[in-house]
């Protein structure tokens, strides 16, 4: 590419590393950045010039802001979107050969680079990385993000320092430990009993003399034909390796790694204290989705269930470090979450003899209903039932309220609008929903449309299914057969405009308990779950997931392939901007919340929030055209 | 001024020869619009401050065309020295001895001052020094004596933005004011590429003030006696 080139000068030099410090040209060879360089005139334009006008021909260059503000502005005269410093315009229009549908005035004074439109297509054809950039724009910025995110939070894993804590604080119960003359059958039967794949064999005063773990029984006294009435202290493996309790975890991985060994006694003053197994120090080191869900269904006492919950935070945490994208982490959260309340349903239900015999399922609504839950998540459930009378319907109650506690105390505060299984209002048989549901339908009012909001995402968690399933074809029939409510429907979610600036690049809250944010939840991600359950319901589907919605929807509509796509990345990119902004909060121990200052975003990630919120507008934009509206 | 020589100093090679013929010698339409007027915007760097004496070290030039500066040919051109120059101008230029007897023959890189500039009026800010010191070489190297017309940035400055002249004296104050992004500066070309965007901003200012030809603004600058040669 660069044998046609002229030599490069002081300013072409100058001019490519300013250019390399912004998206996509960092990403591209220095050879193309020089050859787009080369090929490039620098203009200036005053405040209120018009830098392009919407029209019939293609544009003829594409412009790259070097300094300065563009708007983008309506035939309709209102500006609808801002370009910042190393943005360029008008992409669509120069990619699909057609006129630019803005006009594009300056909102400050502004130079930009302008690249004419064959050499743009020639460095299109060139660059993989500039091609890649331009024609999957979302895309290609999530993927600049997603790096950095790692980074900064691969840095934070480190300053927790946790492989320098004591070894002692890993330890979560005493030690099943024997002397060396009990018989195999005794000694095994008590690791049965405590659940613990090893058991220590001490002396008089306590000393550790062997050990012997579950992977060795199999070896040692099944294949071996050993009876279970010879000694522990002939099949254990003598003079275990120990550490001190104080010892840093560090030491046990070493000590494992080294001697192939899998659980090491702890001792203090030589005496046992404790077991550390390598599940112990990897559970510290990455805790595992099949790690938490064992531990869950293990679980039989509701009081350490606040404790796993504390677990998935960790684990959300250290995925997201990992760069897991938020639409897998949103569901593995979710999942996580849904196992944990089926396990407290389960020692709710299991002992409570007035639920016998009824045919009842936990709905869970909202966020969870569509396997999007962020870190901070309320509750929202509900109960529906076959058939029952006012005693067992008291004693659904009574059941789902203990669940509720149960909830709270695991983290999932209690609807502060009192949507949950214990509300009588709630908690009703599948006719009585019926009911509740065509009064919604029927009605229209604001209220009405709000709880078809939340409750229209009902998912069956656990119980008998088909009641849900039946709801949930019943609800699409009549939702199908009233037009007119899908249209108040969705003229309500175009009342929630995503806040692009007009002055600034975002319009922030009036709200003053937070000044200066936008609302991520109501005004990033609401647009796209209210447009999706639009479209699921007018086409009969039983989805509730938000994405899988979008990708039913997008084939019944003929929506194309990419633009789904970047509906899709767009939605998940404001997922994953929640799930960062709450989890720095809850790292310097402030409830988490939606309300996000921009400013506090780096330039990528401003630039990406700004495409997202664009792309809320389109969608907002195909349900207008749908509805009329 | 009056020059001794008619012709060079050294007789040129016949191939410097055969460019300095084949120099373009129209006369550029100076009524023509503004913003269609293609530029030469010029930077010298030079041995020490005298415009009559000091050596020209290097020449950097971008082209402005139809209001937009076009990158790809812009020129940064070194002249090769007899002796390098006093070590107090390296500090301020910061072109080495070395470098500045790498640089190309004084008539080449004249030649090619001249290729690129062909017969479009001249842009500097404090344009009297880069002309005089122009003129004396392309006179010195290539006995030409070269009638482009002169715009010199900081006197057109004041005149469409009195109100920030008092406070704007170097470029760096303009650039400042105007809120320009500059690369690294102190180089020929960097100085003359900061200084054409500066007369971007000038030119469209010119539009609103009604003055719509590079004649006008000719005319306008002479007869408030700002211009300070030609």
């Amino acid at each position: 590419m660069s044998n046609t080139l002229p030599l490069a000068n002081s300013l072409h030099r100058a001019t490519l590393d300013a250019l390399r410090r912004q998206t996509p040209f960092a990403a591209m060879t220095e050879d193309e950045v020089l050859w787009l360089v080369q090929h490039v005139s620098v203009a200036y334009y005053a405040r209120d010039a018009v830098l392009l006008e919407p029209s019939d021909a293609p544009p003829e260059a594409l412009f790259i802001i070097k300094q300065g503000t563009v708007s983008g502005v309506t035939a309709d005269g209102q500006t609808v979107f801002q370009l910042a410093t190393g943005e360029m315009f008008p992409l669509g229009a120069l990619l699909a050969g057609r006129g630019a549908a803005n006009r594009y005035v300056a909102a400050s004074d502004t130079f930009c680079y302008l690249l004419p439109a064959a050499d743009f297509q020639t460095l299109l054809a060139r660059s993989a990385e500039f091609h890649d950039f331009c024609t999957r724009r979302i895309a290609s910025l999530l993927e600049e993000s997603q790096r950095a995110v790692q980074a900064e939070y691969a840095l934070a894993l480190d300053d927790d320092n946790r492989f320098a804590r004591a070894l002692a604080s890993l330890v979560q119960r005493a030690p099943l430990s024997t002397l060396a003359g009990t018989p195999l059958a005794e000694a095994l039967g008590a690791m049965e009993a405590a659940r613990v794949g090893s058991v220590v064999v001490i002396d008089e005063a306590a000393q550790p003399v062997g050990i012997l773990t579950l992977k060795d029984v199999l070896a040692r006294v099944t294949l071996a034909g050993v009876p279970l009435t010879t000694p522990i202290s002939d099949v254990m493996t003598p003079h275990p390796a120990t550490l001190p309790a104080d010892a840093p975890v560090a030491d046990a991985l070493v000590l494992m790694a080294r001697q192939g060994i899998h659980h090491i006694p702890l001792v203090r003053d030589g005496r046992l204290v404790g077991v550390v197994s390598e599940k112990d120090v990897f559970a510290l080191r990455r805790l595992s989705v099949e790690g938490i869900t064992a531990a869950i269904m293990r679980s039989d006492n509701p009081e350490r269930l606040p404790a796993l919950a504390h677990d998935i935070g960790d684990l959300a945490h250290s995925l997201l470090a990992q760069g897991m994208d938020a639409e897998n982490l949103t569901a593995i959260i979710s999942s996580l979450n849904d196992r944990l309340t089926e396990r407290i349903i389960a020692l709710e239900s299991e002992t409570d003899v007035a639920l016998i015999g009824l045919r009842w399922c936990w709905l869970a609504l909202g966020s969870e209903g569509r396997l999007e839950q962020t870190l901070a998540t309320d509750q929202d459930n509900a109960l529906i039932f076959a058939a029952a009378d006012d005693a067992q319907r008291d004693a659904l109650r009574a059941f789902a309220l203990r669940v509720n506690h149960r909830l709270d105390a695991c983290g999932f505060p209690l609807c502060k609008g009192g949507i949950m299984a214990s509300n009588p209002k709630w908690c009703l048989s599948l006719a009585d929903w019926q009911q509740q549901f065509t009064q919604w339908i029927d009605h229209g009012s604001p209220e009405s449309l709000l709880h078809a909001s939340i409750f229209f995402d009902f998912r069956a968690l656990t119980g008998d299914a088909t009641l849900a399933l039946d709801l949930r074809a019943w609800l699409n029939r009549a939702a199908q057969k009233n037009p007119r409510f899908l249209h108040q429907m969705a003229g309500n979610a175009l009342r929630n405009r995503p806040p692009l600036g007009v002055v600034r690049d975002f319009v922030l809250t009036d709200d003053t308990a937070h000044p200066n944010t936008i609302d991520l939840k109501l005004n990033g991600a609401t647009p796209f779950v209210d447009a999706a359950r639009i479209f699921a319901l007018a086409a009969g589907s039983t989805q509730t997931n938000t994405a899988k919605r979008l990708r039913e929807a997008a084939h019944a509509l003929h929506i194309p392939d990419t633009e789904l796509a970047d509906w899709n990345r767009a939605f998940h990119f404001l997922q994953l901007l929640r799930l960062r902004h709450q989890h720095g909060q809850q790292r310097v121990g402030t409830p988490p919340d939606n309300h996000l200052n921009p400013d506090t975003l780096n330039p990528l990630d401003r630039r990406i929030l700004k495409e997202a919120l664009r792309q809320a507008r389109k969608v907002q934009a195909r349900l207008a055209m749908d509805y009329k509206l | 001024m009056i020059w001794p020589f008619a012709k060079p100093l050294l007789p040129l090679d016949a191939a410097s020869s055969a460019r300095r013929a084949a120099l373009p010698r129209h006369k550029v339409d100076l009524r023509q619009p503004l913003a269609g007027m293609r530029w030469c915007v010029v930077d010298v760097e030079t041995g020490g401050l005298d415009a009559q004496r000091d050596p020209l070290l290097s020449i950097g030039a971008v082209a402005i065309e139809q209001g937009r500066i076009a990158l790809d040919a812009s020129l940064e051109v070194g002249l090769m020295q007899a002796q390098s120059t006093a070590a107090a101008n390296i500090l301020i230029h910061g072109i080495s001895g070395s470098e500045q007897r790498a640089g190309q023959a004084p008539h080449t890189a004249l030649l090619s001052w001249l290729e690129f500039a062909q017969g479009a009026p001249r842009v500097a800010f404090h344009a009297a020094f880069d002309q005089t010191v122009l003129q004396r070489a392309e006179h010195e190297h290539l006995g030409l004596s070269i009638a482009a017309p002169w715009f010199d940035a900081a006197v057109v400055a004041p005149l469409l933005f009195p109100a920030a002249a008092p406070h704007c004296r170097h470029l760096d104050d303009w650039l400042a004011h105007f809120d320009i992004a500059v690369f690294a500066r102190h180089g020929a070309l960097a100085d003359a590429y900061a200084t054409a965007e500066l007369w971007l901003v000038l030119m469209q200012a010119a539009g609103r003030e009604n003055i719509l030809t590079a004649q006008q603004l000719h005319k306008l600058l002479r007869a408030r006696r700002w211009l300070s040669a030609n």
